[in-house]
């Protein structure tokens, strides 16, 4: 497990993460149900914060940026990678409603392979 | 015991200034909802246009082309709208089970927040961590009454691609600290240009800035002009394919010429001003000037960065129009550096420990003066909408029930003049013309014609695909043409609302079809009544005549 540090490191961010953007909106919205605070959260995790930050790992390859840096940053880059995609997705005829499971588990799966590939080199 | 240490007062401060940031402006806007029954904190005609096109493209499953009820009923005219606000709208409305209006206006604040943040941790790079406490404060001018209607009336793509800029600038700082890094500024280009168009441009003239001014600084290398050209080129490729379309439709219908003028734009008159800054003005001035001598000593670009920004601001007096006042809005962003920086010179004439205790010091300095500034700068917008319940349940109703080529006609309705909000029919619609129907009311006859405005999008002149260019279908002689009672399929009447002398013609018109026994009422809600026309036109014709 040695060589995972950086995912461990990830991992540790994304519950951190959870925890205080659930915070705050929970704060910010209080009139929200529970249940869709959570879900929102939930959402924004899977949509742009992990499939963000794991982008923003693939380009720092060295590891020189802060991991909060790392999934700020990811996050941007989320919303614009998944916006992209699913505009030329769905011009190639995949329907935009199936785009929020695709597109995440395209890079999340892109960034598994980038691994894999660069630790058995 | 827990340690005081500089990472967990940045922390704990972020955290604090997200949440104030975030309860003054969407907190309050969407009543501390984060789930809606109807589209709230949506105050004008464009705040539907992007919500319905939204909408649209859900229920197509593509972007390919508008959906006609958008368009004035053509068919064929290809999506010419910069898609990303859309498609990201929607992925982050089904990911997180929220109904589309939700979910688009939502992105919006994330994609501002997240820019603000980078922003943060920009002036933490070039100027330190006190100095990005002590900027936080402008960011409630991104609430002022003159910068908040970016929210609330629809100027969400051009956010979004001034959040990218913030993006595009924090790439370059990495890029040029690693020139590894120029996928992220590669990005950012493609957000801007696939966010605003206009933004796209202005994200260049900044790229071309800071450029020079890290050659004037003699530390560019190859290898950071061979990552820059990669994240160039690599995003124009990217991008191609909505950018032929954007230079093939509005680079042609809306050129923008060279002109001097010093009139305000009469779309947004006035803009934000940087008088607006009052008392902050001062220290902003104070930082520009110091941070003008950073950079000529060549300590970091920000200077030059600042002063284009306040230059493009301007570009409306040499034609740019309210493209110019658009790049305003995120002045309280790009200039925030200024602030803290001016601040922070002054503080450090009292403060004159230095070092890492202090930093709790400039925290809570900067924590008094973002509260004073939410309460003095921010507008507080409650939880209004051009939308309600009814008429809410009335679009539903019309989009469920009726016929999908059928046509809508609406007549007086206290938010019908803010056009856009009629797409959520999801049919083909004409609006009675305001002036006209007033004059109509006041002779109280029922007339068998109306002066009628076919409501839609024209853009830039709807263009339908033709070989390998355009040809464009918009007809500007339709768009104002006299409509038969007999025409319509169905007919809207409002008969709750604020002008009582329309509210009652309406109610003639409907007791006038009923009479003649050319409509029925089909569906009504404490707002509204719908009719459908039951004979055909020449039946229809005969009867009222």
């Amino acid at each position: 497990m040695k060589g995972f540090r950086e995912e461990k490191e990830l991992l540790k961010a994304l519950v951190t993460w959870a925890v205080v953007l659930f915070a705050i909106l929970e704060a910010v919205f209080y009139r929200e149900s529970i249940a869709v605070v959570a879900r929102f959260v939930v959402g924004v995790l899977w949509l742009f914060v992990i499939p963000g930050t794991l982008t923003a790992m693939l380009i720092d390859k060295n590891n020189k940026l802060g991991i909060t840096e790392k999934s700020i940053a990811g996050t941007a880059v989320a919303i614009i990678v998944t916006g992209i995609t699913s505009y030329y997705l769905g011009l190639a005829g995949l329907n935009v409603r199936s785009h929020w499971i695709i597109i995440p588990l395209l890079i999340i799966g892109a960034y598994a392979i980038v691994k894999l590939f660069g630790r058995r080199r | 015991m827990i340690q005081i240490n500089e990472k967990r007062i940045l922390i704990a401060y972020s955290v604090i200034i997200i949440a104030i940031l975030l309860w003054v402006g969407p907190g309050t806007l969407f009543a501390h909802r984060i789930s809606h029954p109807f589209p709230v904190g949506y105050l004008a005609s464009d705040s539907f246009q992007h919500q319905t096109r939204a909408e649209s493209i859900k229920e197509m499953g593509n972007y390919r082309h508008e959906a006609d009820y958008i368009v004035t009923g053509k068919k064929g005219v290809v999506g010419f709208y910069p898609p990303l606000l859309y498609h990201s709208g929607i992925a982050l409305s089904q990911a997180a089970g929220l109904e589309t209006y939700d979910g688009v206006y939502l992105l919006v604040f994330l994609a501002v927040v997240i820019a603000v943040m980078l922003n943060y941790f920009l002036i933490k790079e070039l100027f330190g961590v006190k100095v990005a406490f002590l900027s936080v404060p402008l960011l409630f001018f991104l609430f002022h009454p003159k910068i908040y209607p970016a929210f609330t009336w629809n100027h969400w793509p051009a956010l979004l691609g001034l959040s990218s800029i913030i993006f595009i600038i924090w790439g370059f700082a990495k890029t040029m600290k690693k020139p590894g890094y120029w996928p992220f500024l590669s990005i950012g280009i493609m957000g801007t240009a696939l966010a605003h168009s206009s933004e796209f441009i202005f994200s260049l003239v900044i790229l071309s800035v800071l450029i020079a001014y890290e050659a004037y600084k003699k530390s560019l290398t190859k290898k950071h002009v061979k990552a820059f050209a990669y994240a160039i080129i690599i995003a124009l490729i990217v991008a191609a394919y909505y950018l032929q379309i954007f230079w093939l439709t509005w680079g042609q219908a809306q050129k923008i010429t060279l002109r001097i003028s010093f009139k305000p734009d009469g779309w947004m008159p006035g803009g934000f001003k940087p008088v607006y800054f009052r008392e902050a003005l001062i220290f902003l001035v104070i930082g520009l000037v110091l941070a003008t001598w950073k950079s000529i000593k060549k300590d970091n670009f920000y200077a030059p960065l600042a002063l284009t920004v306040i230059l493009l601001g301007f570009t409306n007096i040499i034609g740019a129009g309210f493209r110019a006042y658009q790049l305003r809005f995120f002045w309280p962003v790009f200039l925030s550096a200024s602030l803290g920086l001016g601040i922070y010179t002054l503080l450090r004439l009292i403060i004159k420990k230095k070092g890492r205790s202090d930093v709790i010091v400039y925290a809570l300095i900067g924590l008094v003066l973002s509260v004073y500034a939410a309460n003095a700068y921010a507008t507080r917008i409650g939880p209004s909408s051009l939308m309600d319940a009814p008429h809410w349940q009335l679009y539903q109703w019309i989009s469920r029930n009726t016929e999908k080529n059928s046509w809508i006609y609406f007549f007086y309705g206290d938010s019908y003049s803010q056009d856009a909000i009629l797409r959520n029919s999801k049919r083909d619609h004409y609006l009675a013309e305001l002036n006209e129907l007033v004059r109509d009311a006041k002779s109280g006859e029922v007339k068998k014609e109306y002066w009628t405005r076919m409501a839609g999008d024209s853009g830039p002149g709807l263009p339908v695909r033709d070989g390998l260019g355009f040809r464009f279908v918009f007809n500007s002689s339709l768009y104002h043409h006299n409509v038969s009672l007999c025409e319509p399929d169905y007919y809207v009447f409002d008969r709750a609302g604020r002008f009582r002398p329309l509210l009652q013609y309406n109610m003639a018109i409907a007791g006038f079809l009923k009479n003649k026994s050319v409509a029925k009422i089909v569906y009504k809600n404490p707002s509204s009544i719908v009719m459908k026309r039951i004979v055909d036109k020449r039946e229809c014709i005969r009867r009222i005549s």
